[in-house]
């Protein structure tokens, strides 16, 4: 194999002449572009990256507020329900109170007429046996009593006075 | 003095002559003993002395017992 040398150096030097030729002409005609392209690339991912943390800031935000708001209604809502029952345990406890009074009145009253009717029949019965019985014992009287009796009667008072 | 004696309407004069006997005993011999009848009284007398009413009827003893029951 025939080789020269100085074809060779010519050769390589003429390589490394067109690598760093086509090195400046790719330098200044695709590396600006692409570099540009990549740092707009860049800005524009940072910028929507931002801009999703600042939505996801965001709906953190208003998952939080919703979360307080949940929790605020919550007490408020146990707050109210608390007063609804206290407020309907209250009217209740007035309504029972009120029926039990009512209630305790009427059967005072119930039991005043039930025990004054008992009395009533009571005394219109004494009456009658009074009656019955006087009527009875006058008529007996009247047939026995004779002037011995009435003696007797009139000694006694004598006795006494 | 009068004393008025009031005694069942059907007794004896006897009774009344009792009572009077009795009185005049207690009360002097000058005492007027005046006599009247009741059909209701049935036994005993009523005598009115000084305005006061001494009852010993037995019509006042019923009425008693009647009040009595009626209590």
């Amino acid at each position: 194999m025939d080789i020269k040398l100085p074809e060779i150096a010519v050769d390589l030097l003429l390589n490394i002449i067109n690598v760093i030729v086509l090195f400046v002409i790719v330098k200044a005609i695709v590396y600006k572009p692409v570099k540009k392209f990549l740092d707009d690339r860049t800005l524009r991912i940072k910028e929507e990256t931002e801009k999703a943390q600042g939505m996801l800031d965001s709906a953190n935000e208003t998952l939080n507020r919703k979360d307080e708001l949940i929790n605020e209604g919550k007490i408020k809502g146990e707050e109210l329900a608390k007063e609804i029952i206290n407020e309907a345990n209250e009217n209740a406890k007035i309504i029972i109170d009120s029926a039990k009074k009512e209630a305790d009145e009427k059967l005072k009253k119930t039991n005043s007429e039930i025990e004054a009717s008992k009395q009533k029949m009571i005394n219109s019965s004494k009456d009658e046996i009074a009656e019955l019985a006087v009527n009875i014992a006058e008529r007996i009287l009247q047939r026995e009593t004779n002037d011995k009796d009435n003696k007797k009667i009139a000694d006694e008072f004598f006795s006494e006075v | 003095m009068t004393i008025t004696v009031k005694v069942p309407k059907n007794t004896e004069q006897e009774y009344f002559e009792y009572i009077s006997k009795k009185l005049k005993k207690k009360y002097g011999e000058e005492t007027v003993i005046k006599k009247e009848t009741d059909g209701d009284i049935i036994g005993g007398f009523i005598a009115e002395i000084d305005g006061t009413v001494y009852d010993t009827s037995i019509r006042s003893k019923l009425d008693e017992i009647k009040k009595a029951i009626k209590k």
